[in-house]
């Protein structure tokens, strides 16, 4: 334990540069001119793995210059190198020694500008790039006295195809959401904001995954500022592997050890273009069908596509109906056990009754009981998600009635809880966003009026509401524009303006362009369009 | 010095003010002494500070972003502001136990009988510090949300009890003894409105100073004439009942029942109390801890909010004993005791510093 | 309950110490550790039930006594 102590006291930040680039011996290499020697460095480096193949090939008027092109079986679209990369090689090029002299400064160069009949091409003579291109998907080809190779895009791999979205339900919205493949993300956010302003830029992250993130923004409305620092927070990772969205999440989210989120995410386009349009940066990543935005506001967790697609005075409604459902999920099982433990008087006399009624007999304290019950409202939880599907039916009724009726009637729990624990998991899916801090939100209430009943949970409300206010996104005020007081952007807080009012963009992420439609939108009908009122 | 970097508004500043003033008079009435005619005390207390406050905001305006250590060692020289300093911090930890006890106190009494007092006070001490090491712009953003909230309820229960008012509680009007009504105006005027000198720690940190003294003197009109409808509706509900009970505010909000569905509303106030008072506390551990920490010159005042609100906290569980001798040192003792650190030291520092012809030359936020 | 204190008390200062040895704030160090022991020696001497004379009501005292209130 002491060194430990030690350790702790004398810790030093360690550069851990070095450590984490594994496998990039072979950072300096450059091609050759004699192919053998090229090759056979790349087969060294791939390694024997049985789909990294090595098509070697004679070309030329008089078959005499030895070429080859590096793929891996499998990341490719196999039409494109038989149809686009070897017809043209193989079977059309008589008359190269003679061009190349004649014209061309070299026979990669040739291939390029004449031969080949693909879309992108680039040419590099640089080992870590070809490898990482040919790892990508893409297609290398060397030739003889050549020290450059040609790199060809022509991934074509098995994907998903556009499906609805499982987690984020819209009724009358659009129905698509993201797939894996980084070009169809990109895609679909080109499809809904046809901006020539729309701006992606790419990075590679992760020493051994080597994963395409890219950095979605409208440039003329998100602040400059804000680009600079996603980046500099992506410039910052250091690490093996991205797996997922949620990697680059947990490593430039502002506030780790809070509670709460200070990144969006989403994996519907529509969903992502409309923050984009607010002045928000989208962070893609390969692999994931989901979309990180920041700055992410805790405002914004209320929010869902279906208010801004139907008229406003329901969607205000809704709007109140989860903000309580939010407020019922997180208080509501802390309530019930700060009345009954520490102020029963505060219960409706008839109310008060039928719960001390159903407290009778119960042999744990309040406490516990809402406590196991919780606990047991997240195992099956956790387990429907993760259940293969022919069980689904046999775990819903052994929830129902171990639990429902079993249970209190063995006198294990009360009724009144089983009420309060159902209305609480209901009420927690209303706000998706919110779903896990919820979680542990409501059990630390539930612990804080176990000690000290509404006094606690009040002071425990107050310490929340102390940590949302100092909590910032990408240096925007987590509860702008409640915190600051901005009465300007109030209109999509907790009203939903018609959309004909919503002249500007929230102030809060300080757009560049403020201006988002023309006023005066209200729709009105045209003097044409008035019938009845003929002239006598 | 660089020990606090957040600035605030002065809207922001103003509604700490209220939420600070508000305080534990959500349920200690001011102007205890004066029987019926507490009312006319408070208001007099309210024109007392109002005089009291135009001294601080003053020295806050010409010595413009420096808190008052910083101002005592700039006018009396570093050893004699050292110690003025020193006793300025004193009163302000002193005020925020004392604060601590007043509400243990009333929980203990009416809610939580057994419950043991520490725990109570820990409560809250653990919360406002964990505000306080968030630093003061945390602190007047939370205030900007929770002051607004409290007053609206102050309104709503006044407003709720109007059907039950019976003005002829307060008649005859003056006829209290003169001496008594002025004591206990001077009494309300150190509890609570000139306890406001604990912003002498914040008011450097207003991102515009020249409005400053306006705005206090908002604040103070706002939250002194909340104050004086709520304790002449008390003496109006209750009649002589009022000076007896200890918590006349709360008596009075159990007594509100509107067609048997508005009840219970005794709960709202316990809910304004916990929310101004940990307002309160906040604003006098930050200005202990900053004062402490400006004194020692050290880096931040970060580390030492901890343990300078566990002391609080002891000192609030000692401090007065039994509630005898709070009530007796709040009538007798403490507007004395309050004057020299609320008048005295900015009176004589403003005088000083004028004979002195002081111009500031540094800042806070140097 | 001393136990407790002394748990608590523990609690706070490993939280707290190795933060101010690592970026070398002596004085604050030095601050921390008075502040810290006081309310560790008061802390106990109140657990174990001796009184400490109320500060407010001997100041009462003295301030009636000598203005005769």
């Amino acid at each position: 334990m002491f060194r430990l102590l030690k350790r702790k006291l004398l810790q030093r930040t360690s550069d851990h540069k070095d450590e984490a680039k594994a496998g990039n011996d072979y950072a300096h290499i450059k091609l050759d001119i004699k192919l053998d020697d090229n090759l056979n460095r790349i087969r060294n480096i791939l390694g024997e793995s049985n789909d990294v193949i090595i098509r070697e090939m004679k070309i030329g008027r008089n078959s005499n210059i030895d070429a080859a092109i590096v793929y891996i079986d499998g990341l490719v679209d196999r039409n494109l190198i038989n149809h686009d990369i070897l017809q043209p090689l193989m079977f059309n090029l008589p008359l190269i020694r003679d061009n190349v002299n004649q014209k061309h400064a070299s026979l990669i160069e040739f291939f390029k500008s004449t031969v080949l009949t693909v879309g992108q091409i680039t040419e590099s003579e640089d080992m870590v790039t070809i490898i990482s291109d040919v790892l990508s998907g893409n297609i290398a080809i060397l030739a003889e006295d050549t020290a450059e190779a040609l790199l060809i895009d022509a991934k074509g791999w098995e994907k998903r195809g556009i499906e609805e979205p499982g987690n984020e339900v819209s009724v009358r919205g659009p129905k698509e959401s993201f797939t894996e493949t980084l070009r169809t993300n990109t895609a679909l956010l080109r499809r809904k904001i046809k901006d020539p302003r729309l701006t992606f830029q790419n990075l590679q992250i992760g020493e051994r995954t080597k994963t395409f993130v890219t950095v979605v923004y409208i440039k003329g409305i998100t602040q400059e500022n804000l680009i600079t620092e996603i980046n500099q927070r992506l410039k910052r990772i250091n690490t093996d592997a991205i797996l997922d969205v949620g990697y680059i999440e947990q490593y430039i989210e502002d506030a780790p050890q809070s509670l709460f989120p200070t990144v969006g995410i989403s994996e519907r386009p529509d969903v992502t273009a409309a923050k984009l349009l607010e002045g928000r940066v989208a962070i893609l990543v390969d692999g994931s069908p989901m979309a990180l935005t920041m700055p992410f506001l805790f405002l914004e967790g209320f929010q869902n596509p279906d208010d801004y697609y139907t008229r406003p005075f329901f969607a205000t409604m809704i709007r109140w109906v989860r903000l309580l459902g939010f407020l019922l999920s997180i208080y509501l099982p802390g309530l019930f056990v700060s009345l009954s433990a520490f102020h029963p008087e505060l219960f409706p006399t008839e109310l008060l009754v039928s719960v001390a009624a159903a407290r009778e007999g119960i042999p744990f304290p309040v406490v516990l009981e809402a406590l196991l019950m919780l606990l047991l409202f997240e195992i099956l939880r956790e387990a429907g998600l993760r259940l293969p599907r022919p069980l689904g039916q046999a775990v819903s009724i052994v929830g129902a009635l171990v639990i429902g009726q079993a249970a209190v009637s063995a006198g294990l729990v009360g009724a009144p809880m089983v009420i309060v624990v159902a209305t609480t998991a209901i009420t927690s899916f209303l706000v998706v966003s919110y779903a896990d801090t919820g979680v542990l939100f409501r059990l630390l209430m539930v612990i804080v009026s176990g000690f000290l009943g509404l006094f606690g949970m009040v002071l425990f409300s107050l310490e929340i509401l102390s940590h949302l206010v100092s909590l910032r996104s990408l240096g925007v005020s987590y509860l702008s524009p409640l915190v600051p007081i901005d009465f300007k952007s109030f209109k999509d807080t907790f009203i939903r303006a018609p959309l004909w009012a919503m002249d500007n963009r929230p102030e809060s992420l300080a757009p560049l362009d403020k201006k988002r439609q023309a006023p005066n939108l209200m729709p009105r009908a045209s003097k044409s369009s008035q019938t009845g009122r003929e002239k006598p | 010095m660089f020990l606090e970097k957040g600035k605030i508004s002065n809207f922001q500043l103003g509604l700490l003010i209220i939420g600070f003033v508000f305080g534990s008079s959500v349920i200690i009435s001011p102007g205890q002494g004066a029987g019926h005619d507490a009312w006319i005390s408070v208001a007099l207390g309210l024109m007392e500070s109002l005089l009291i406050v135009w001294i601080f905001t003053t020295l806050a305006k010409q010595f413009k972003g420096m808190t008052i250590v910083e101002i005592n060692s700039l006018v009396y020289g570093k050893i004699l502001g050292t110690c003025i300093s020193l006793l300025f911090i004193w009163y302000l930890f002193h005020l925020g136990a004392m604060v601590l006890d007043n509400y243990a106190s009333f929980f203990k009494l009416e809610i939580y009988a057994n419950t043991p007092r520490i725990i109570i006070i820990l409560a809250l001490v653990l919360v406002c510090i964990s505000t306080v090491g968030r630093g003061i712009e945390v602190l007047a953003r939370c205030s900007a949300i929770l002051v607004p909230i409290t007053i609206l309820i102050a309104i709503a229960d006044s407003a709720l009890i109007i059907p039950q008012i019976d003005l002829k509680n307060l008649l005859p009007v003056l006829d209290v003894p003169i001496s008594q009504i002025l004591w206990a105006g001077h009494a309300a005027a150190s509890f609570p409105f000139a306890e406001s000198v604990a912003f002498l720690m914040v008011l450097a940190f207003v991102d515009i100073t020249e409005n400053v003294s306006a705005n206090f003197l908002k604040s103070l009109l706002i939250v002194g004439i909340i104050l004086i409808i709520v304790v002449a509706r008390n003496f109006a509900v209750m009649g002589p009942m009022a000076a007896i009970t200890n918590y006349p505010s709360y008596l009075l909000a159990q007594a509100i029942d509107i067609g048997e569905v508005l009840t219970r509303l005794e709960v709202l106030i316990a809910v304004n109390l916990i929310t101004m008072g940990f307002i309160k506390v906040s604003v006098l551990l930050y200005g202990t801890v900053l004062g402490l920490a400006q004194v020692l010159n050290l880096h931040s005042y970060r580390p030492i909010i901890l343990p300078i609100g566990i002391l609080m906290a002891i000192l609030a569980l000692t401090t007065f004993g039994n509630s005898v001798n709070m009530l007796n040192f709040a009538q007798k003792g403490y507007p004395v005791y309050a004057a020299f650190f609320q008048i005295g030291i900015p009176l004589i520092t403003l005088v000083v510093a004028k004979l002195r012809k002081l111009n500031p030359t540094g800042g806070s936020k140097a | 309950m001393i136990f407790l204190l002394l748990v608590g008390f523990g609690i706070m200062a490993l939280i707290q110490v190795p933060a101010l040895v690592r970026k070398r704030w002596w004085k604050e160090l030095i601050c921390y550790s008075l502040l810290w022991l006081t309310g560790l020696a008061l802390s106990v001497i109140i657990s174990m039930g001796i009184i400490i004379p109320p500060i407010s009501a001997v100041l009462n005292k003295y301030i009636t006594s000598a203005l005769g209130l």
